[in-house]
């Protein structure tokens, strides 16, 4: 969908974005992740047009046209008195549509985000969560190839969180490619395909969601006794290892490692209980990649 | 793209006749009507004057409040709908101008009906290229004058430049006493170095400037404010000259100008629309 190529955006001495590059593959949804002040919301307010990149480029893959965007940004402000359909009136007028279209593709929307009851509710008396809608709404009304989402969840109960994601999942399988930002990890692993993740306006980590959770495997080993007396002999074998009582665990676990691992407890008279094997949660990698 | 810019005055108008400024300009022309024409006034120059300039006032006060409604982050999802952001600055200028005309033609209705002046029909169609003009020419300086278009230093430059243009046009002469007196002191300080031509040629600029120079300066910075002044004699003549007839297209053409360069500092700045 678009290539992001060594894009740079400075505010005076400060550096929002220092080279990202970054890939958006077209029907994916890609979680952009990082610490407060990585550059997140910097990116997408530059891929959105609100501000002018100063340096690199960001083009469509596979020389198609520019893709209709459609954006949530991450603070919602609306004119207050206005009507949440008046205001999603409005915004489908700006999208080319033919009045007939115009009225077509709000009516999906506000059935999509389930809007129908509120239509005629001024917008300074919805709820943040019903806001969270509206803007979702707008965002889509362009029935835009590229949905750009600035923390999409923020504000709404689990519920509504749920319903949202739902919604992200529906629109993926229609073949949108969805780009958000989100601090709900939990949220990020359950709707995303891939994941960039932003540090200091660079991207240091990018993968495919099945093969970051799958790259970095964990093991728990359960002993009959206490083993502290073999922490330091286990480090030097690994430096991934922590031991806690009669709990071992191996933060990347390999077959290898495991295995002489196992051999040197059971050469040391210790008996094999349980040995826990899974996948390391996104909370995991982004801590280790943080560090 | 035009039913894109009509949708975007008409929510720009929503936005002002939903607000207190919105209110406030109504008021501030009901206030502006009793007093200026609390007497029988049946001169038409007085209410052509009078009006255009109140319009003038007025559409740069409306441009600078509807740039501001335009300039909150509400307008972040509207931007990224456009096809351009040019498309955003017309119609904020178009709402200004149709708020601010919509005013001024009430005022001038009731004080046409009210006030009674003696308007012919030639002096009849003298008032649309003379109103129209002062509004539109004001509106785009008050564009300048907004956070949503300046960039960096820009209305300081725009304004700066306005501002010496209309001093030297106006009243030159202590600038270019002051200048003849800096190339005199200059040709005396080369003549004591030994170099007489250097010394003959700033003395030669010295008397240029006590001699001719305060005309030909008036007249080359007073050119950019010649139509007001055409406008304003010929007003009051009652009778535009051929020459002063160009004076209200030669405002739209500054206007547009300024419209144009407006536009490019808006279309490439980095919009940080106002949170609060």
């Amino acid at each position: 969908m678009l290539k992001i190529e060594q894009l740079t955006k400075s505010f005076f001495s400060l550096v929002a974005l220092d080279g990202v590059d970054l890939v958006v593959p077209r029907g994916e949804i890609l979680g952009v992740l990082g610490p407060n002040g990585a550059g997140k919301t910097t990116l997408f307010k530059v891929l959105s047009g609100s501000l002018v990149a100063d340096h690199g480029r960001v083009q469509p893959l596979d020389n198609r046209p520019w893709p209709h965007i459609g954006y949530k940004p991450e603070r919602l402000f609306f004119p207050p008195r206005m009507r949440v359909g008046q205001y999603l009136s409005l915004m489908a007028s700006l999208c080319n549509l033919s009045g007939r279209e115009a009225e077509k593709a709000t009516t999906a929307v506000v059935e999509m985000t389930g809007l129908q009851d509120y239509l005629g509710k001024r917008l300074k008396d919805c709820s943040k969560g019903m806001r969270q809608r509206v803007s979702l709404a707008q965002a889509l009304l362009n029935n835009p190839d590229l949905l750009i989402l600035d923390e999409p969840t923020d504000g709404l109960d689990p519920l509504g969180q749920a319903e949202l994601h739902a919604v992200l999942l529906n629109l993926n399988e229609m073949g949108k490619t969805i780009l958000l930002s989100s601090h709900r990890l939990g949220e990020v692993t359950a709707v995303c395909t891939r994941i960039a993740i932003l540090n200091h306006g660079r991207v240091i980590y990018q993968s495919s969601m099945a093969e970051a959770l799958a790259e970095r495997p964990q093991a728990t080993i359960y002993v009959d006794k206490d083993l502290t007396p073999m922490t330091q002999l286990l480090h030097t074998l690994h430096p991934d290892i922590s031991v806690e009582g009669q709990k071992l665990s191996l933060h990347r676990d390999a077959t290898v490692i495991r295995r002489q691992i196992l051999s040197i407890l059971l050469a040391a008279g210790y008996d094999i209980l349980q040995i826990e094997r899974r996948r390391a949660t996104l909370t995991e990698i982004y801590s280790e990649v943080l560090k | 793209m035009s039913y894109r810019i009509v949708s975007l005055t008409g929510y720009l108008l929503y936005l002002l006749s939903n607000s207190l400024a919105g209110v406030t300009y109504v008021a501030l022309t009901i206030a502006f009507y009793l007093f200026a024409f609390r007497t029988p006034t049946p001169e038409p120059d007085y209410f052509i004057l009078v009006i255009g300039g109140y319009g003038a006032f007025l559409a740069f006060l409306m441009t600078l409040t509807i740039a501001a409604k335009a300039n909150e982050a509400t307008s972040y999802p509207i931007l990224v709908r456009l096809q351009s952001r040019v498309e955003y600055i017309t119609a904020v200028l178009l709402a200004a101008v149709l708020a601010t005309l919509l005013l001024v033609l009430l005022m001038g209705a009731v004080a046409l009906v009210r006030n009674a002046p003696v308007l012919s029909l030639e002096r009849a169609l003298q008032i649309p290229p003379i109103w129209l003009s002062l509004i539109i020419v004001f509106a785009v300086l008050a564009l300048h004058a907004s956070d949503f278009v300046a960039v960096g230093w820009s209305r300081v430059i725009v304004f700066g430049l306005l501002a010496v243009f209309l001093v030297l046009g106006e009243n030159s002469t202590a600038v270019i006493n002051w200048l003849a007196e800096q190339f005199a002191q200059l040709s005396s300080w080369s003549y004591q170095q030994g170099s007489t031509g250097n010394g003959q040629f700033f003395q030669g600029i010295a008397d240029w400037f006590r001699n001719s120079g305060t005309a030909v300066v008036q007249e080359l910075f007073g050119l950019l404010f010649w139509p007001f002044h055409a406008i304003f004699g010929a007003t009051i003549h009652g009778s535009f000259t051929p020459v002063e007839a160009l004076a209200p297209g030669t405002l739209v053409i500054y206007a547009t100008i300024l419209f144009l360069l407006a536009a490019d500092l808006f279309a490439n700045k980095d919009l940080f629309l106002s949170e609060e």
